[in-house]
């Protein structure tokens, strides 16, 4: 193996690498908290649709998504989506965001009213207590009981009427609101919707794909039909078009950041060794040994930052989520991945000025004293 | 057996009225196993010259010859690694790095050639222990003598075989007994080990090892027949009725400045100081 003069001059001068793994851990922490963010979102976005079970999504004829739209379908629909070819279950979803008071403040609510005898457009997961709500009950998501410190049995007002908490659940959290899911009779009344819909959940009959009920149902209606996938990522839109362009910006100043760093510390110490720069081109050394090393050094540099990041990340990211209930993140493998790319797209970028005056180094400079 | 040769070397730096002519016009053939040392005074040339032979400098005219091959033809990015096999340079302050022990410093040059991993060590060991430093294999520079660093970098100068050999003053920053042992390394290297020798320095030691002295003066190589020693500083003086000189009992004796003269004719002990006969 040959000598390593990069790792040599690299781990001399302890107080620059940690300057320089620092620059890249705060880098690779930022972006990947960044990243870890938005798929947390996503997942939390859809995790209420992800768990109703329903093979088709009815909706008011232009309805973007469930936090865009407001959706009204008659009720009178529902008999005929009934008869057509291919449709088997269809249940009636009412859901709006609604105001109400706690504790001297206001706190929206994602009201959901839903068919309890089947259970279908009910909670995912209840964590604690009943799985279906009686009238005058109401099972919220864990993290609206936490924010607003509620438990169970306790009450909350809504529209007027009183709520007893029967249950909590997980899987309701839409970042800026939560779910309070109770019977469809009580959202009726409280709501005004006897005879309307917001939603209906269709099951497809064995032998049919939910494809063709799509199409049956969208051309004999004026309604809009869509697959749980399909309507699965209308919603989660609401975060990709919000935050993306946001992340995207973060994300550029991370990675300019660690590049600036990197390149700075590597470029100092670059100027520092100009000399022994031009000794190893005097006694035969070619610009691409030369290169090579300035690279590694910029590389080992972001290799290690990236992995202080990694840790970093999980470590934030596990204390915040326990802290602030809505920082919900997910790390997945290929973000890993990507943020490694970007680790090494660092290291060939602050590369760039440190190999340019390298290159127009004069050996003769070793001549003198 | 000439290995190193030089035909009508110039190097002008500048251009229009700000030019320098910093060699004009310079012949020299160095054989195998010949030391030839170079001596001049500051800013006669010495160090470009020395550089153009050792292929870092390209001269504005005139050609290179390393054992019959003109490498003033050869591209600037395949010269490197013909200087690496070729030739091997010594420098005044050592030029260590600082990071890498001595026996990495010299292991380097090594692995530069091609030569990697436990060949590279050996033959790093055998040479520094020829050299005496078995025991400061893995001392880092600033843990070394002057001494000690300027043979590290003698075997970084001979770890890839080169046939020639190229030093600037190489003694100037060692103490009498390192500056002797250095030069005599030198001799050696010349005839033991059948190296051309080139030795750019002021050093009256190597003027001892020496089988050639060349003067170099405004560029140009002047016959050291007609030089002179300054019997005060020791420096090397043209025998030239313009410089300062002076007659004492029947001898001449000439000063590279007015001062010098003043101190030697105050001093008054004339006895054997380089009297021209």
């Amino acid at each position: 193996m040959a000598i390593s003069l990069a790792r040599k001059n690299l781990f001399a001068e302890k107080t620059r690498l940690l300057i320089s793994v620092g620059g890249v851990a705060f880098s690779v922490l930022l972006i990947l908290v960044l990243l870890s963010l938005y798929q947390g979102w996503q997942t939390l976005i859809a995790s209420y649709v992800n768990g109703v079970k329903a093979d088709v999504w009815v909706m008011q004829e232009g309805t973007v998504d469930m936090f865009h739209s407001v959706t009204l379908i008659p009720i009178t629909f529902r008999e005929n989506l009934k008869e057509m070819d291919g449709v088997g279950e269809v249940y009636r979803l009412l859901m709006r965001r609604v105001s109400i008071e706690l504790g001297g403040k206001d706190v929206d609510l994602q009201l959901i009213g839903y068919d309890t005898v089947s259970g279908r457009g009910g909670p995912s997961r209840v964590v604690s207590g009943s799985d279906s709500p009686g009238r005058g009950e109401i099972i919220l998501d864990r993290v609206f009981t936490n924010s607003n410190s509620l438990k169970l049995n306790d009450e909350i007002v809504v529209s007027g009427r009183n709520f007893k908490i029967v249950g909590i659940s997980e899987g309701g959290n839409f970042i800026v609101t939560q779910t309070g899911f109770i019977p469809i009779e009580d959202a009726e009344e409280l709501l005004e919707m006897q005879i309307f819909a917001n939603y209906f959940l269709v099951s497809v009959k064995e032998g049919f794909g939910a494809e063709g009920v799509i199409q049956t149902i969208e051309a004999n209606s004026d309604l809009d039909a869509r697959g749980r996938a399909e309507f699965l990522e209308d919603n989660q839109g609401l975060v990709t078009e919000t935050f993306l362009p946001i992340i995207e910006v973060l994300v550029l100043i991370g990675f300019a950041v660690g590049v600036a760093i990197v390149g700075l510390t590597v470029y100092t110490a670059t100027i520092e060794k100009s000399r022994e720069y031009g000794i190893l081109k005097a006694i035969g050394a070619g610009n691409t040994y030369l290169y090579q090393t300035i690279f590694e050094q910029s590389l080992i540099s972001s290799l290690l930052g990236f992995a202080v990041g990694v840790a970093l990340t999980y470590a934030v990211d596990s204390a915040a989520g326990a802290l602030v209930p809505e920082f919900v993140t997910v790390i997945r493998p290929v973000d890993i991945a990507l943020v490694l790319g970007v680790a090494v797209l660092m290291s060939i970028f602050a590369s760039f000025i440190p190999i340019k005056r390298i290159a127009g180094l004069d050996p003769m400079l070793v001549f003198k004293s | 057996m000439t290995v190193l040769k030089l035909e009508n070397i110039a190097k002008i730096y500048g251009e229009g009225h700000t030019q320098v002519r910093a060699v004009g016009g310079v012949d020299l053939e160095v054989q195998k196993g010949e030391v030839v040392l170079i001596m001049g005074p500051s800013g006669s040339g010495k160090t470009t010259l020395l550089s153009i032979a050792g292929g870092i400098l390209k001269p504005t005219s005139g050609k290179v010859f390393w054992d019959g091959k003109d490498i003033t033809a050869i591209s600037e990015g395949k010269l490197p690694h013909l200087r690496l096999g070729t030739a091997g340079f010594i420098f005044q302050t050592f030029n260590l790095l600082a990071n890498l022990t001595a026996l990495e410093n010299v292991s380097l040059a090594l692995n530069l050639n091609g030569v990697k991993g436990e060949p590279a060590v050996s033959k790093t060991i055998e040479i520094l222990k020829y050299l005496g430093l078995d025991r400061r294999l893995h001392h880092l520079p600033r843990d070394l003598s002057g001494g000690e660093k300027q043979r590290v970098s003698v075997a970084r100068a001979l770890i890839n075989d080169p046939v020639i050999v190229l030093a600037d003053e190489p003694t100037a920053n060692l103490d009498s007994k390192a500056g002797h042992d250095v030069a005599e390394l030198l001799r050696d290297v010349a005839k033991k080990s059948g190296k051309a020798v080139v030795v750019v320095s002021h050093d009256q030691r190597i003027r001892d090892i020496a089988d050639r002295v060349l003067w170099l003066e405004d560029g140009r190589f002047k016959e050291l027949a007609k030089m002179a020693t300054d019997p005060t500083c020791g420096m090397q003086v043209e025998q030239r009725v313009e410089n300062p000189h002076a007659v004492v009992d029947g001898k001449t004796y000439y000063f590279c400045s007015p001062g010098c003269k003043n101190e030697f004719l105050q001093a008054g002990n004339h006895v054997d100081k380089n009297p021209v006969p």
